[in-house]
């Protein structure tokens, strides 16, 4: 049994879901109405209030949704889901501990659902930037003074940043640096959100002290605000297959630009997109690196698989080909997600899956890709004995 | 040849949440096959004492987990 029962399962892809008074707990009292607040409206098929989110005077349907269970496939549809549909482990930090051990997972790194993958709601969605910004306070203290703070070594928190203003992404990562926090959330690709791209200086003191606190920048699938589409009219199963190439997009655009030649201790973490694609990608990028470099804005000494290798992060929750390829990929580089609560987990037998999906992978490369290389990406470890 | 259309909300995988209603079949077919396993281990020629124990106490946090899930709605 490769995966043994001493290796601790830690997920880099876990999700929370903000319970209704994450903002109006925090915020001053100015901004309360115009803050993020949970709205009971009429249900349009005439059951119980829906509930959605406001902010800004603007309104953001669906806290959530449910795909309407025990329904056959051809009679699928999915409704808005209310707190009182969730199990509490979707917004309870100690019911989510329940859970967790149920799964046999121990640890969890989560991104935020309200605020989207890396906080860019606060930046596309606000008129008011000094609003924006103490909400984007609020939540990173919501993350770690409540959440987090229910089980330390257990929970990873994961802040947000004021995207619309390096100086203050600045301020707020030395903030939560202080206080405890461990990865900050990061566009996979800031431009589609309207943000400057990461080959000019905009980011350079964000990623100067995202380096100095050794916090890597977490990049989820879909934080870009720009899911691959083919065409208006292909259905959205195009777009799920096709999850993991917005992953292979923000590796080749961070191997081509100068962020990790300018932050050598940089690291990155790949959420949600798969890994098996990796060693085709990175021979495709060092084909061209070795074809075209000469003529381009493109470092000329450092292979960018080199790069690869130290700086980027993958995770899975299955897939076989990357196991496949675990070496051509680097050990090193993958971890393991559950991606909790969404109903693609395997809740409640998460352990019992990684156990078949590990069972012909070595016990060392195992407990590297569940445990070890998560509590070295997040510099995360377990509390002192004695 | 496609037929009909997606729904609304077709990107739900992104945002489809385990409802208390998913989780307790999820967590009632989890107990059955618990259950199967554990019966089979305790009318094995050997039973092994360790395994057997442990089984029983996930089957105990898996049916007591579903209660509380079903006791919320």
């Amino acid at each position: 049994m490769p995966l043994q029962p001493s290796m601790k399962l830690i997920s880099v892809d876990d999700h929370l879901i903000e319970h209704p008074k994450v903002w109006t707990d925090r915020l001053p009292q100015k901004y309360l109405e115009r803050g993020p607040r949970i709205v009971d409206e009429p249900s349009p098929s005439g059951g119980l209030p829906i509930q959605v989110w406001y902010y800004e005077g603007k309104r953001f349907p669906a806290i959530g949704l449910n795909a309407v269970a025990g329904k056959k496939p051809e009679e699928f549809g999915v409704e808005p889901v209310r707190y009182a549909d969730m199990i509490p482990g979707c917004y309870d930090p100690k019911a989510r501990l329940v859970d967790m051990d149920l799964d046999g997972v121990y640890g969890a790194a989560n991104f935020p659902s309200f605020p989207r993958f890396a906080g860019g709601l606060f930046t596309k969605e606000s008129e008011d930037f000094d609003l924006a910004f103490a909400c984007v306070q609020a939540y990173n203290d919501y993350v770690i003074d409540e959440w987090c703070s229910t089980a330390p070594y257990r929970f990873i928190p994961l802040i947000i940043l004021p995207l619309w203003d390096p100086d203050l992404c600045v301020v707020e990562i030395q903030r939560c640096a202080a206080k405890g926090a461990k990865g900050i959330t990061f566009p996979e690709n800031t431009v589609p959100l309207g943000l400057p791209s990461i080959y000019t200086d905009h980011w350079e003191k964000v990623f100067s002290i995202a380096e100095e606190t050794d916090m890597p920048l977490c990049m989820h699938f879909g934080s870009s605000g720009s899911p691959p589409t083919t065409a208006p009219e292909a259905p959205y199963a195009v777009t799920i297959a096709l999850y993991g190439t917005n992953s292979m997009s923000a590796t080749a655009h961070l191997l081509f630009s100068p962020v990790f030649h300018r932050h050598p201790k940089l690291k990155v973490a790949l959420s949600e997109g798969g890994v098996g694609w990796v060693p085709y990608l990175l021979e495709r990028i060092d084909g061209t690196w070795e074809r075209h470099r000469w003529y381009q804005n493109v470092v000329k000494d450092v292979r960018p698989s080199d790069l690869f290798h130290k700086h980027i992060y993958g995770c899975f929750i299955d897939d076989v080909a990357g196991l496949k390829a675990r070496y051509d990929i680097g050990i090193g580089n993958m971890t393991w997600e559950c991606d909790y609560p969404h109903s693609d987990s395997y809740w409640p037998h998460s352990r019992r899956y990684a156990e078949k999906v590990f069972a012909d992978i070595p016990d060392d490369e195992v407990h590297q890709i569940v445990e070890l290389n998560s509590r070295k990406l997040f510099n995360f470890y377990d509390e002192p004995v004695g | 040849m496609a037929s009909g259309r997606d729904i609304d909300a077709s990107d739900w995988t992104e945002r489809d949440l385990l409802t208390r209603e998913l989780a307790a079949e999820r967590l009632a077919a989890d107990a059955a096959e618990t259950l199967a396993e554990l019966t089979a281990l305790q009318t094995a020629a050997a039973p092994d004492a360790d395994a057997v124990a442990q089984l029983q106490r996930r089957l105990n946090a898996l049916r007591a987990t579903r209660a509380n899930v079903e006791a919320g709605r």
